[in-house]
């Protein structure tokens, strides 16, 4: 079982866009390393030879087989101006979505 | 604590009886919804079971359908609340969370729509853990939710808003989300039925994502009869949820409820260590009274199930960091002020509560490189391991039964500083949810404490309608389901 630092804690939050405090940081190492050492004991388990892992698919079998795709057709959708109502910041007036600067200083 | 509000001795109406009300001219739907309105006014300062109230809407919908009666109208007048993840074009829809508490979504879930259709009136939103993600309620961002059996207990979770309203009759009728049991321990907790239908039975579209291969809308009823009646108007095929069956709605209105003569009901007795004494003891009486109406009781193995909670909390949590990744200001919800992109992500995202920081971190860990093989691939492996274990038990029995939660109510606060305590509160109802397959609770007495206990049945996938019978046998034999907690309309 892997054991965690408060590096790999910081790491894995900045992977999910996470700013943690310093004291987020010390309880999370501890909470996650106690859950993680729990669910290890997924991995002293024996998986047979003819599993599929699409076995582990909740709908797998069910009538109509639900989960493939629909064609590819245009059809309508949201309209623009309700879809901008609930976005913060938005140029409704343009028709844009708008965020903060993404490069440069 | 302040002293509990007064209650009624009269028992509060089904959602069978207001339809029946409505329809005969004995009641109207105006009438149904101002009572409803001043009971919840009245009796939920005590429980915060809402979030959100639509007192206007639903007068203004309650007069339209008493002046338009749609003709094929099942729900004909009922009110209905709905767990706050549920999306309503006319409501808020904050999932409990702070990320969302201005959100206003520009569409209806299939399932509000479905119950639009049937004459149903949303009455408001409820209570519930942060993104669903809790055992308790307490995890919601505007304070708990608190058990109508007892006040300094909590109602379950994540659904505990849906279920108190139901559990102290506020509402008929209430929908929740069942992602490891979310609505099945809430249900068993306060002492009303629950059942997580066969996974892509509902649609899940409008449904704010956790666990997108988990997720089930789930309702909330007094009756098992009530259960199947709304359960009937928002199962089937919807084409805005590709993982929806084309299976025919669930109807389990009509039967035989006389008997369970040739229903063989399995006992995982080797998961039965260490629940409570209370708990145990009500077990053996809805065992007993399974029996005592035909059943036959038959021991089965479930050989992974003691590994569901951790398989259950690394795939959920997977799928709940990717779920959550797009809460990052741009689209909807909030944002917080950033002179840069990347900033306004974090300061976002900084928003999210204790719990959800948690499960995004577990979840991002286990999809991280180095660590996806042994523990998000190998979750997988034994999902589809306790697949193969219900499919050899169903061989050779109909339905499954155990205790729904290992325990009654706990104290509110008791496991909050103890996450994975938190999560044991599961072991019982998350391999219905790994293994797709529909599972009910339903009420089968009170413990010692005074507190309800549930019994849980699961069945074969798409065999709802079975579970719903065999609670509605046990229903009309027992007196279970007519208990009321003290705190209620």
């Amino acid at each position: 079982m892997p054991t965690l630092s408060g590096s790999d804690v910081r790491r894995i939050a900045a992977l999910a866009r996470l700013e943690l405090t310093d004291a987020e940081v010390e309880r999370l190492t501890g909470e996650l390393a106690a859950i993680l050492d729990y669910a290890a004991q997924v991995q002293r388990v024996d998986v047979p030879a003819d599993l599929r892992i699409e076995e582990s698919t909740p709908f797998e079998g069910a009538p109509g087989a639900p989960g493939r795709l629909r064609d590819d057709e245009p059809m309508p959708s949201l309209p623009r101006a309700a879809v901008l109502d609930d976005a913060p910041g938005a140029n409704t007036a343009a028709g844009f979505f708008t965020v903060p600067r993404v490069l440069g200083s | 604590m302040t002293t509990d509000p007064p209650t009624s001795a009269t028992p509060p109406l089904t959602a069978c009886e207001i339809r029946a009300a409505i329809a005969s001219g004995r009641s109207s739907a105006t009438q149904v919804c101002r009572e409803t309105l001043d009971a919840i006014a009245r009796v939920d300062p005590a429980l915060h079971a809402f979030l959100h109230v639509d007192r206007e809407g639903a007068l203004a919908r309650a007069a339209e359908l008493d002046r338009n009666p749609p003709s094929d109208a099942p729900l004909l007048g009922v009110p209905v609340a709905l767990k706050d993840n549920i999306c309503t074009k006319a409501l808020p829809t904050s999932a409990g969370s702070r990320l969302l508490e201005q959100y206003r979504p520009p569409y209806d879930a299939t399932v509000v729509s479905r119950l639009h259709a049937a004459g149903a009136i949303v009455i408001g939103k409820t209570n519930m853990d942060e993104f669903a993600m809790g055992s308790s309620t307490e995890h919601s961002a505007f304070g708990p939710t608190f058990n109508p059996w007892a006040r300094d207990r909590v109602p379950g979770g994540s659904s505990g808003g849906s279920a108190a309203a139901v559990s102290a009759g506020l509402v008929p009728l209430a929908l929740g989300s069942d992602t490891g049991g979310s609505v099945r321990q809430p249900a068993a907790l306060c002492g009303v039925v629950g059942i997580k239908p066969t996974y892509g039975r509902v649609s899940r579209y409008g449904l704010i994502a956790f666990a997108s291969s988990l997720d089930q809308i789930s309702p909330f009823a007094r009756t098992s009869e009530d259960a199947a009646l709304v359960l009937r108007v928002i199962s089937g095929q919807d084409a805005c949820d590709a993982t929806t069956s084309s299976a025919p709605p669930i109807d389990a209105g009509a039967g035989d409820f006389s008997t369970l003569d040739g229903i063989r009901v399995g006992v995982p007795r080797h998961l039965l260590d260490g629940i409570e004494d209370d708990v145990r003891v009500r077990f053996d009486a809805a065992l007993a009274e399974l029996a005592g109406a035909g059943a036959r009781l038959v021991d089965v193995e479930l050989r992974h199930a003691p590994l569901a909670v951790p398989v259950y909390y690394l795939v959920g949590n997977a799928e709940a960091s990717s779920n959550l990744a797009r809460y990052d200001g741009v689209r909807y919800g909030f944002r917080a002020n950033a002179d840069r992109v990347a900033d306004m992500y974090y300061d976002t995202r900084a928003a999210f509560g204790a719990e959800v920081k948690r499960r995004i971190m577990i979840g991002t860990y286990v999809l991280s490189a180095g660590y996806w093989d042994a523990f998000y691939l190998k979750a997988q492996a034994l999902r589809a391991l306790i697949r193969r274990d219900y499919a050899a038990a169903f061989s050779a029995v109909d339905v499954i039964a155990t205790p729904t939660s290992p325990t009654t109510a706990f104290r509110i606060g008791e496991r909050l500083d103890d996450p994975l305590r938190m999560y044991l509160s599961d072991v019982f109802t998350v391999p219905a949810n790994l293994a797709g397959l529909p599972a009910i609770s339903f009420p089968c007495g009170e413990g010692t404490s005074g507190l309800p206990v549930g019994v849980q049945l699961t069945g074969r996938a798409f065999e709802d309608a079975l579970l719903l019978r065999v609670a509605r046998t046990i229903e009309t034999r027992s007196d279970w389901f007519t208990h009321r907690p003290p705190v209620r309309a």
